[in-house]
């Protein structure tokens, strides 16, 4: 006996996935598509909320961008370990306020979440993911005041082993110096570490 | 240029900060379960203890919390314009109901578990609403990779000036925190993402 796809399962598998492909995503998951360049992997991930039931699933979509460089950057200078560098959701604003979950039980309210995302998407957001995808991109996102997930040990991290790739030594410093400020107890250890290694490879 | 305005302060007092939301609500208690920070305890006022009988009666009734004369759902409702069927339906998440309503219908007949499962999500989304009134941004149910498997975070804050503060479990009753989740945000903290524990009143 066949199982009958739910409506979200449906959509995926019949607009979701054909829209994401055209972009360069391809399936890594049942609800997860990944665009791969030279020196990145971007995810667009359609997380069902645990408080889904039968009749409803809620649904958010997580957009994640990771940049191999950096991570190798943040790993040989022993900065602290992170699965994205960038990390946002989709989001609608609607009568004042921002809503990031969707409820989908039906063909017509599956269609409304794709709506929503494909008009927060395209063009936009594929814009901004492709330029995240790059390390002078992810720099200049995260040096200014803008969403990126990250708490501010973790930004400052990333940006420092961004700024130290492209070469842009005093740039670093300056974002050392923030680093050193904005370390907790908790991260005291690791920040004094990365600190100290990111300024040993600066000499060499 | 990359000064981050009010975000270290924001950072040192975070503690004090969500020790004040609970005081807000009124009957929430903030334990330091977690050895990962230290947190001001707010003591639970006599009339919260008081009227708890059931798990679902130690959710304190929205309408007597201060400064909450109307449902927030009412209040969205009004501020959007659209129907109670439609706000449900679409940003379920967002919508607080009645919890007296609900318990009075579902409490002969569904499982203890869900209803558990169901005041837990309810005290969850009172925590958010708190630092949402307080201008805070909140992300809720958002997930982490760590070496000991994925942790989803239940309430992600975000500051008014977009700095990523940290994650907040939430715990109601006797629900436990575990030494798996304990052990992945003690290795999130490290990598410089803090996790604060709300707990909320214990039941008889």
């Amino acid at each position: 006996m066949t199982a009958v796809a739910s409506p979200l399962e449906s959509l995926i598998k019949n607009r979701v996935r054909p829209w994401l492909r055209l972009h360069g995503y391809e399936p890594s998951s049942p609800s997860g598509f990944t665009r791969t360049t030279d020196d990145a992997k971007v995810h667009i991930d359609l997380q069902r909320s645990r408080r889904s039931t039968s009749e409803l699933t809620l649904v958010t979509v997580n957009l994640t961008v990771r940049v191999q460089s950096v991570t190798d950057r943040l790993a040989r200078n022993e900065g602290p370990t992170l699965e994205w560098h960038w990390r946002r959701r989709v989001e609608v604003v609607e009568g004042g306020r921002a809503s990031e979950w969707w409820g989908v039980d039906d063909e017509k309210t599956a269609n409304v979440f794709f709506d929503d995302v494909q008009r927060a998407l395209d063009p936009t957001g594929f814009l901004l993911l492709e330029k995240l995808s790059t390390v002078p991109g992810l720099v200049d996102e995260l040096s200014h005041d803008r969403p990126s997930g990250l708490t501010a040990v973790q930004r400052l991290s990333v940006l420092a082993a961004g700024q130290s790739i492209v070469g842009d030594s005093e740039a670093v410093s300056v974002t050392l110096a923030q680093l050193r400020a904005s370390a907790t107890p908790a991260t005291s250890e690791m920040v004094s570490r990365y600190l100290a290694n990111m300024v040993a490879s600066a000499r060499r | 240029m990359l000064d981050r305005g009010r975000g270290p302060a924001l950072r040192r007092y975070w503690p004090l900060f969500i020790a004040a939301i609970c005081a807000a609500v009124g009957s929430l208690v903030v334990t330091p379960d977690s050895p990962l920070r230290t947190v001001t305890s707010v003591i639970p006022t006599a009339g919260a203890v008081a009227s708890q009988t059931d798990t679902w009666a130690s959710v304190p009734d929205p309408g007597a919390l201060p400064g909450r004369d109307q449902d927030p759902v009412d209040r969205a409702l009004s501020v959007t314009g659209m129907s109670r069927s439609v706000w449900s339906s679409r940003y379920l998440p967002f919508v607080r109901t009645n919890a007296t309503d609900a318990t009075a219908t579902a409490a002969d007949s569904t499982p203890q578990v869900l209803l558990n499962q169901a005041a837990g999500n309810e005290f969850r989304d009172q925590v958010a609403q708190q630092f949402t009134d307080a201008g805070y941004g909140v992300t809720t149910e958002v997930p982490h990779w760590t070496p000991f498997g994925w942790r989803v975070t239940d309430i992600e804050v975000t500051s008014p000036d977009g700095d990523l503060l940290g994650g907040i479990e939430t715990k109601l009753g006797n629900s436990p925190y575990t030494a798996a989740q304990q052990a992945k945000d003690a290795w999130l903290a490290q990598q410089g993402y803090p996790t604060s524990l709300v707990r909320g009143p214990y039941g008889p």
